[in-house]
């Protein structure tokens, strides 16, 4: 097999020459790490690669689909996690020297389950410190870049999630998503991301940012492959009290049904506001393309998201300071300063307000979901702007200057504070030639539609099969 | 005092409160961007209170869930 052949291949395409034995996990393994050796001094995507762990779990699959105990898509395929997502006995720094030395004990639940399901785990991928933060700027472990131009961030705060899926340097990853953290850099980077239900995904061992607004997510080359990762990870666990007990569907099954007669709410308003042009043209071409798909459009506003960015401000701000409050005080120094200054701006927010942004939540819920009743699907930007220069604080857009993390992240909010499932997917190129993503937001624990739509745009489009010039 | 004067009051008056409640130091240039950034964190809580959400029952009850832990014996 050539190299240049893993490099467009998805998980769906691998898999049946995994079970078929025409390629082998060690060979697929090896791989990725001469690959991650290769381009990770330039891309910054791993903070730790854990070479031999991975040859020798690459070994085991290869043992048990030789004697016939083949497990599933996931067996032999090489993965790599978020460092904020435990992997027992690899160190977890989650960005930050505060805990560069930290190795836990045990999986995370989700790390379990890929385990369980085959899976080899490559290493644990770089992110923004803590994951409060939306650039992967990171001043303990150097910046994460974007393959596609290096000058770039990647997006955060799972930067070197989507990185690594975008840069073939892993077939697939899991990220975390609590204000888009899947979702800005699958965009940025031009991967799909997939951040579930609320309650879909375990959050067990997972180093939280902020409980109400947390969710686990993957990052994949295709949608049907994110609907693999999805199927293996998603499920009740004791582990986390937030976790879903509804039943785990095949997300595969629906996948290839028609679009005809599907609705589609075309988010205007807060969600066309500040919206870069050249986003603008990505994203009506795309719903156009649904359109021609059979989807039946229509524009839709929900007023209340205006509201949106500022009660997400003061919940996140709140509860990632009630996680931080020791390490602040006794380790303040030890923090990024970006980061210090927003965790400490949870100690600005007085009870009451936090408990108003929370009753927002409910208003804005109930709000959405009334909307909802008309639509299967609502599309609109994953983010307003592409991936902009490392160390670029402002951005302009039409005639305003706005803080680029403020920017990136104003668009995948509301679904973090409704806690509906949403997905990015990739949707054409920016004029610098930078990659543009559209966000569909679906129903509670109504992944399968999300998915079934953007399966079907991707088989219309060529934009995930793009490779970055490395 | 003109609006000006009471907004900036009441910034400086939330930021130190808070410094001293996180218990830290900072230096000129990031309590300047602190207060930027907290004078942003206002602008979004004061639009909230503007649409005058009351309080929901319901509440406790998120926290206080005694129903399902009967349910679960």
């Amino acid at each position: 097999m050539s190299n240049g052949d893993f490099e467009a291949m998805t998980i769906g395409d691998l898999a049946p020459l995994i079970q078929s034995r025409k390629v082998s996990p060690v060979e697929v393994t090896r791989w990725h790490l001469d690959r991650i050796a290769r381009l990770n001094g330039r891309l910054n995507a791993f903070l730790t690669v854990t070479d031999d762990a991975a040859i020798a779990q690459a070994r085991a699959a290869e043992d048990e689909i030789t004697h016939g105990r083949y497990r599933g898509p996931l067996h032999g395929v090489p993965l790599a996690s978020k460092d904020i997502i435990a992997v027992e006995g690899v160190r977890m720094t989650c960005g930050s020297r505060i805990l560069a030395d930290y190795r836990p004990e045990r999986d995370a639940t989700v790390v379990a389950r890929l385990k369980e399901a085959g899976a080899i785990s490559l290493g644990k991928l770089h992110l923004h410190e803590f994951a409060w933060g939306a650039t992967s700027v990171n001043p303990h472990f150097g910046n994460a870049r974007n393959p596609w131009n290096p000058d770039c961030i990647p997006g955060g705060s799972s930067g070197g999630s989507a990185i690594a899926v975008a840069a073939s340097m892993a077939m697939a990853t899991l990220g975390t998503d609590t204000g888009g953290s899947v979702r800005i850099p699958a965009s940025l980077c031009g991967t799909v991301g997939l951040k579930p239900t609320y309650g879909r995904i375990s959050r067990e061992a997972v180093f939280p940012l902020c409980n109400s607004l947390d969710h686990v997510g993957v990052l994949t080359k295709s949608v049907k492959d994110a609907a693999l990762l999805l199927r293996a990870i998603a499920g009740a666990d004791p582990g986390d009290p937030t976790s879903a007990t509804l039943p785990v569907p095949d997300y595969t099954e629906g996948l290839t049904r028609s679009l005809r007669g599907i609705r589609v709410g075309f988010l205007r308003a807060f969600f066309w506001d500040g919206v870069r042009d050249d986003v603008k043209i990505c994203v009506e071409t795309a719903v156009g393309q649904l359109r021609d798909l059979g989807a039946e459009v229509e524009d839709l506003s929900i007023p209340l998201m205006d509201h949106v960015p500022g009660a997400s401000l003061a919940i996140m701000t709140a509860e990632s300071y009630a996680v931080h409050e020791r390490f602040l005080r006794e380790r303040s120094q030890e923090y990024g300063s970006d980061v210090r200054l927003r965790l400490l701006m949870g100690a600005m927010v007085s009870a009451s307000q936090y408990l108003k942004a929370q009753r927002f939540r409910r208003l804005l819920r109930e709000q959405t979901f009334e909307a909802m009743k008309r639509f299967d699907v609502l599309v609109g930007p994953t983010t307003p702007i592409p991936a902009t220069p490392i160390g670029q604080e402002l951005v302009r857009i039409e005639d305003k200057e706005v803080p680029v993390p403020a920017s990136l992240s104003r668009l995948t909010r509301p679904a973090n504070m409704t806690g509906l499932p949403a997905l990015s997917v990739p949707c054409g190129f920016s004029a610098e030639g930078l990659p543009v993503g559209l966000q569909l937001i679906g129903r509670p624990f109504e992944e399968e539609m999300v998915l079934r739509v953007a399966h079907a745009y991707q088989g219309a489009t060529e934009w995930h099969r793009r490779l970055p010039p490395l | 005092m003109s609006k000006m004067t009471a907004d900036q009051s009441r910034l400086e008056a939330v930021v130190q409160a808070g410094i001293q409640n996180a218990g830290i130091c900072l230096d000129g240039t990031e309590l300047a961007q602190l207060k930027s950034l907290t004078a942003a964190l206002l602008d979004g809580l004061d639009r909230l209170d503007r649409l005058g959400i009351q309080p929901d029952q319901t509440e406790p009850a998120v926290v206080l869930n005694l129903q399902e832990s009967k349910d679960s014996e």
